[in-house]
């Protein structure tokens, strides 16, 4: 199932080589109504539309697991490692797209927390053969989630904040900026 | 690529299916579907037409259990340059259809066939079915050979079954051939080639490889034709054979091939069986079977020919036999891959196909947004193509996607709606609507598939859907476009319209926004009241706005409480009030908007509405009800931008509401400034049949009439029975504020009119009087002919006329008379417009007084009938007569400041009414002052007046001991006879009334113009005016004094001069009240008592000249008197007079005033209250008025 291929290198190549090895797109909120709360795409180029069928299309796979909640079970792998730190709300690696990666956090009230990265090399972050590298990966999107959970959280205790509506806070944009850039770094250990 | 394909591919045999000759489209669909039914036929029915030639290479066909498909291809298809490598692709049989009626000449229709054939050089079978032949046809088929097959004409089944048999037969006749190729290809081999293979001469090397990989390539093939032949074990065999032949040479890509049939042959094999363990053997020889189509790849012929397609077609097949929930990840994975290689697929058709594979399988997995993602890719692959029909493609694939971006046309909406059973409920949001407006907020994607729908449609040259597509992407995302794009979409809207017929109907609406304003519960023109058969005032006890809210004695069933109740009426038009917006940056003109009904019993009236940029309006639209029954509105028909649409109330209310939690982009109404409305709830309406209906109208112009304060005029008031039902009962009241201006109606002129016939008409005299701007009642008292009714509680400031009427009690048409179904009454409620503007003001009061001395004449001036003069001269000319003989006696002047601060000018009269017996003949006088040519006042405007009032001749003849002398007639002359009705108790509100009494007898009338009049109301300034010096005006003095010559002893001749009214017979006219100088004349002196008390007092006279000085006493006296002038005392009798003579000598001619005096002694309360005087020493002097005396003569 895993395999090289010259086509995909050929698509890399394809790509700036300035992008870093895993770099965050876009991240999005979707509301329970899957209804786009966020939006926000950390490219120059001028690739909103793509990005929202992205996330669109994710909330495919959301719906789908959503329905039937299988936990991320971590702990019977690597017990001591993670425990129950690790959200169980985070759904993992949704679906590869072209050359995106989108990961999903699904919060108790089924507010989706969408992801879409470049990386390309964890290809498979299927839960019965974690790699150790992959596992440190996963580990790093849960804690970056977690952050952009609670950002959520504080953005939308504004009592200005009208639930349903998108959010449109620029304080809650630069934090979320801040987030990112600092899994960038985090990521790169 | 190829569409459509599975693993189970390889095992059909393709059959193309040509029409020859001329066939209609729905003959040659019927025939179509008849012959897909035929997809299978199982080998245990065609044993029969099987026979076995030789020993057959399928030694282990299962007969009982196998069978044989086919796939056929409709129109047939071009060949393939893979079909060597893959045995399914070739076109094994064709089949060719007929229709005989249109096609006579079966020999045409053969050769026809013939040649069709001819490019299917693989066709194994060839049959040419000819339906429906006619007698002489079905003679002629005889002759001809045995490819054309004639079906004859019969029923349905009948033919079903027949075909059925000639699909049998050609099954059977294709496994013969199969069995004839596998038995040639094994015994002589055969040469396969594909495009891969290169085209130039072999070296020696490769010659002696080819050799090798030839005997692979003919195992596989004949494995092909084996599965073909629905003989699975067999096909195995030889595919076994050939994946090991071809591993060895390296023929990557047959051993690819060779695998893929094997995994067929398995399947086959394992018809029905899904086991997790045939799963994972299926999806391991998938992979590499993958694996290997993937390594055939060969750099150097790339550019021609590429197995990638093959690669695909494996993934896309594995993916189908996983496509299920619980390898959801596995297949998407898969797809994804697909997708990805799509960017290195050649051909644009094979990216088609890719796509289109990939949504289905997206969609079947139930990933409706990946799937719509991917139709948008194929839709846009066939935009690429610039060609109608690819456009028609596109536009249908992208309808597909609707539904996932949510942005679907209503037409399909409804469909979706009514499968899934809603019931609308008025206010609640459905939560397929809830749904929809969160998704709705994927604006950014879904603008984009609306404007590739239009795109596609405007190209596809289906203005309807391009129509449709524009008003979706216009209505719903209008903030978002630009002014200059809205307007693009509003001409693509008209340009897609104009290539429809008229009248074209469209499920989308477009612009403007509508939404339900009001439903104006009647107006108070045609108000309908519920009749009440057991009573005469039939409205009472049912009238819609009594003063409780809950009536014991009502009862309404509680099923009509909860929900607004509007009755219509079949043949009155009626109103309904929406309000309309148009958000958008340009002109909107809506050529017609009716209300939509679809109850049948309603017939709308279309408008015309042109709405400028970002504006709202609110208009009326109106209908006519036409039959009883229920009527429901869900909303408006529109005809604007060239098609009919339907706009739903309830669709709107939901935006609204979805745009007050902010879920929606925005609202509509707000951002055209129009106020949010609340939620308006929709009645429920019933027709009734008709009522009659009185129309009413202002004689002279319904204009409101304008009167200054206190002016009476006259209304006339016409009413018309418009409805088609005579009025049969009718009934005025009064309602409103200023009830109490209404003076008369006139009730009788009603009363006769009745019934009033349709159409008939009569008129009403009402009489009103204008009443004070700034106070809210009027004084009720003075007599106003008012209809006192309760008051309804009803806003403005002029009265209204309230009419009942209702038709005849039984319909003329119904024939059951049932009390409980009385035909409901109305009522029509007339304002008198009144428009009250300020007169008169009136600034303020004063009472004054007069000092004039009167002569002393032979008579008293008047003393005891104040009346005298007006009774004696028959005729009086005037109201107050200042006569020089009379003195200011008793006399008041009230005076009253008024200004005009009007524009036109007052004249004002003066009336005093006064009332009173005379002695003699009992009869009555009503004074009015213009009789007495009493000058008018007239007051310019901006100046103010002051206009004097006589009070003279309200002073009281007795000082009583309650000192409140009071006649309940207030009558002056019957001094003797009034002590009867004297109260003590009452006597502060007696006086008052008494005060009252007078104060209405004094009018101030005025006149403006020809035709204004009216009357001031001054009551109030005047009573106040008065009430401080009340006591004085009304009642009298306790003593009386006058003087007169003595009768007897003066010769007429003296008299010089007398008054000309006075009543003293004997004087003659021209005489005067003088008289000479040194003379005794006597004098006699009057003190009257008008207390019930004696009175004793001490009395006396003194005489002046005009200097003031007394000439009685002292040194320098000119006059000479006899008799006692002072300190006489003298005691009155209760209400009587005594008369004391004295006798004056005058010695000097000139004017004399004689006074009078009393001291009273022994004053009793009475006097003193009357003086103002507490102290008991204090003496109560008694002075009465001065009298003169002009005396001639020569000094």
């Amino acid at each position: 199932m895993l395999r090289k291929r010259r086509r995909s290198d050929q698509i890399r190549s394809l790509r700036p080589r300035s992008v870093a090895r895993k770099m965050i797109v876009c991240v999005s909120i979707v509301g329970h109504q899957n209804n786009p709360l966020f939006l926000h795409s950390f490219t120059e180029a001028d690739d909103a539309l793509k990005l929202h069928h992205v996330v669109h299309c994710s909330l495919d796979v959301i719906d789908e697991r959503g329905s039937h909640v299988v936990p991320f079970a971590y702990e019977i792998n690597n017990p001591k490692k993670t425990g129950s730190t690790l959200n169980e709300t985070f759904l993992g690696l949704l679906y590869p797209t072209e050359s995106y990666k989108v990961y999903g956090y699904l919060t108790n009230t089924k507010v989706k927390f969408i992801l879409v990265t470049t990386d390309v090399d964890v290809r498979d972050a299927d839960v019965r053969n974690v790699s150790a590298l992959s596992l440190r990966l996963l580990l790093q999107y849960a804690f970056f989630f977690r952050r952009f959970h609670s950002a959520y959280v504080d953005a939308v205790s504004n009592p200005f904040h009208v639930p349903g509506k998108k959010i449109n806070s620029r304080s809650f944009a630069e934090r979320v900026s801040t987030i990112v850039k600092s899994f960038g770094l985090g990521g790169a250990v | 690529m190829e569409p459509d394909v599975s693993i189970e591919t390889g095992c059909m045999i393709r059959i193309a299916v040509l029409p020859i000759g001329p066939i209609p489209q729905p003959h040659l669909r019927d025939y179509a579907s008849m012959l897909v039914r035929h997809r299978r036929v199982d080998l245990s029915n065609i044993s029969s037409f099987y026979t076995e030639h030789q020993k057959s290479p399928f030694a282990n066909q299962p007969w009982d259990s196998g069978s044989l498909r086919f796939k056929f291809m409709l129109g047939g298809s071009p060949l393939s340059p893979w079909e060597d490598f893959q045995s399914h692709r070739k076109i094994l049989g064709v089949i060719g259809i007929c229709h005989c009626a249109s096609s006579p000449d079966l020999e045409l229709v053969e050769e026809e066939f013939a040649s069709a054939c001819k490019s299917y050089t693989s066709a194994l079978v060839k049959r040419c079915f000819a339906f429906c032949p006619g007698d002489s046809q079905l003679e002629d088929g005889g002759r001809k050979g045995d490819n054309l097959i004639l079906f004859p004409p019969a029923d349905h089944q009948t033919q079903q079954f027949h075909l059925q048999t000639m699909m049998q037969d050609i099954a059977a006749s294709l496994l013969m051939e199969f069995e004839k190729w596998v038995l040639r290809a094994e015994s002589s081999g055969t040469i396969l080639k594909t495009p891969l293979d290169s085209q130039t001469s072999l070296s020696s090397e490769e010659v002696i490889k080819a050799k090798k990989r030839r005997l692979g390539r003919a195992q596989k093939t004949i494995g092909d034709y084996c599965l073909l032949a629905g003989s699975p074990v067999d096909a195995n065999a030889h595919y076994s054979t050939a994946s090991e032949l071809a591993r060895l040479t390296g023929d990557f890509f047959w051993y690819a091939g060779a695998l893929e049939g094997s995994v067929c042959a398995l399947l086959i094999d394992q018809m029905g069986q899904k086991d997790p363990v045939l799963e994972d053997e299926v999806r391991y020889r998938y992979n590499s079977v993958i694996l290997h189509y993937r390594k055939s790849f060969m750099q150097d012929n790339a550019q021609r020919v590429s197995t990638l397609s093959f690669e695909l077609e494996a993934t896309l097949k594995l993916a189908r036999f996983l496509c299920r929930r619980e390898h959801a990840k596995e297949v998407v994975e898969l797809l994804m891959t697909a997708a990805d290689g799509a960017k290195s697929l050649i051909d644009a058709s094979d990216r088609l196909i890719l796509f289109v594979e990939i949504a289905r399988l997206f969609g079947t997995l139930g990933y409706h947004r990946k799937a719509a993602f991917f139709s948008r890719q194929v839709a846009q692959l066939y935009m690429q193509q610039d060609d109608c029909l690819a456009a028609i493609s596109a536009m249908q694939v992208l309808a597909m996607t609707t539904k996932a971006y949510r942005v679907q046309s209503r037409a399909t909406l409804i469909k979706s709606l009514a499968s899934s059973d809603e019931i609308s409920d008025g206010g609640k949001l459905n939560p397929q609507s809830v749904v929809s407006l969160f998704e709705s907020q994927w604006s950014t994607l879904q603008m984009v598939v609306l404007r590739e729908i239009l795109l596609s449609s405007v190209r596809a040259g289906d203005p309807l859907a391009a129509w449709s597509a524009a008003a979706r992407l216009l209505r719903s995302y209008y903030p978002l476009i630009t002014p200059a794009g809205q307007s693009g979409l509003a001409s693509a809207l008209t340009n897609a319209a104009d290539r429809l017929p008229s009248g074209t109907r469209s499920a989308d609406p477009a612009l403007p926004f509508i939404r339900l304003h009001s439903f104006p519960v009647h107006s108070s023109q045609v108000d309908i009241v519920k009749r009440n058969p057991g009573r005469e005032e039939w409205w009472l006890g049912s009238a819609p706005s009594g003063p409780f809210i809950y009536t014991p004695l009502s009862k309404g069933d509680p099923a009509d409480s909860n929900k607004q109740e509007l009755i219509w009426i079949v043949g009155e038009p009626v109103q309904v009030v929406v309000e309309l917006v148009n958000p958008c940056g340009f002109d909107l003109t809506v050529d017609s908007i009716y209300l939509s009904v679809h109850s049948g019993n309603f017939d709308p009236f279309p408008m015309r509405v042109s709405l400028p940029p970002n504006s709202a309006k609110v208009i009326k639209l109106s209908g006519m009800p036409t039959a009883l029954g229920p009527v429901t509105i869900p909303g408006c028909t529109v005809h604007c931008f060239g098609v009919i649409t339907e706009h739903l109330f309830k669709e709107v209310d939901n935006l609204l509401l979805g745009a007050a939690q902010g879920l929606v982009l925005s609202d509509p109404f707000r951002c055209c400034g129009s106020p949010t409305l609340r939620n308006v709830t929709v009645p429920n309406i019933s027709i009734v049949p008709p009522l009659p209906l009185l129309v009413s109208h202002v004689v002279g112009g319904d204009g409101a009439v304008i009167l200054y304060e206190g002016e009476i005029r006259d209304v006339l008031i016409s009413l018309t029975n418009a409805g088609s039902v005579p009025v049969e009962q009718a009934h005025i009241s009064l309602s409103g504020k200023n009830q109490d201006s209404v003076i008369s109606v006139a009730y009788e002129t009603l009363k006769s009119a009745l019934p009033l016939k349709p159409g008939a008409e009569f008129t009403i005299p009402v009489t009103i009087k204008a009443w004070q701007l700034g106070t809210a009642d009027l004084d009720s008292a003075g007599g106003k002919n008012n209809a006192s009714m309760g008051r309804l509680s009803k806003d403005g400031s002029s009265p209204m006329l309230l009419i009942h009427y209702a038709g005849p009690l039984v319909q003329s048409g119904a024939t059951d008379v049932n009390s409980s179904t009385v035909p409901p009454g109305r009522r029509l409620v007339v304002p008198l417009h009144v428009c009250v503007l300020q007169g008169l003001s009136f600034v303020k009061a004063r009472l004054l007084s007069m000092e004039i001395p009167a002569h002393v004449s032979e008579t008293l001036p008047c003393l005891d009938n104040k009346y005298s003069d007006l009774i004696s001269g028959g005729k009086p000319d005037s109201l107050v007569k200042i006569d020089p003989y009379r003195g200011s006696w008793g006399l008041r002047l009230l005076e009253l400041e008024l200004s005009n601060p009007t524009d036109v000018v007052f004249d004002i009269r003066v009336s005093v009414q006064l009332e009173n017996k005379m002695k003699e003949d009992k009869s009555t006088f009503v004074v009015d002052a213009s009789d007495f040519g009493y000058p008018e006042t007239r007051i310019d405007r901006d100046y103010s007046a002051r206009v004097l009032i006589p009070l003279e001749h309200f002073k009281l003849p007795i000082l009583d001991g309650s000192f409140f002398v009071k006649d309940s007639k207030s009558d002056a002359n019957q001094g003797s006879s009034r002590s009867s009705s004297f109260s003590e108790k009452n006597s502060k509100a007696e006086l008052n009334a008494s005060i009252k009494n007078l104060i209405s007898r004094i009018k101030v009338k005025w006149q403006s113009g020809r035709s204004s009049s009216g009357e001031l109301n001054i009551k109030d300034a005047i009573l106040s005016a008065l009430q401080t010096s009340a006591m004085d005006i009304l009642l009298p003095d306790p003593l009386t004094f006058g003087f007169k010559f003595a009768k007897s002893s003066i010769p007429p001749a003296n008299i010089v001069d007398l008054p000309k009214e006075a009543n003293i017979l004997a004087v003659p006219p021209g005489s005067k009240g003088s008289i000479l100088a040194h003379e005794m004349t006597p004098f006699e002196v009057f003190v009257r008592n008008n207390t019930k008390e004696m009175i004793k007092m001490k009395l006396s006279i003194t005489c002046r000249d005009v200097a003031g000085e007394n000439c009685i006493d002292g040194s320098k006296a000119t006059v000479l008197w006899a008799g006692v002038l002072s300190g006489i005392s003298i005691e009155v009798p209760p209400l009587q007079e005594i008369m004391h003579a004295f006798s004056l000598y005058f010695l000097v001619p000139g004017e004399y005033t004689l006074v009078a005096a009393a001291v009273i002694d022994d004053a009793n309360d009475i006097l003193r209250a009357r003086a103002k005087t507490d102290s008991p020493d204090e003496p109560i002097f008694c002075r009465g008025p001065p009298f003169h005396v002009k005396v001639i003569g020569t000094a």
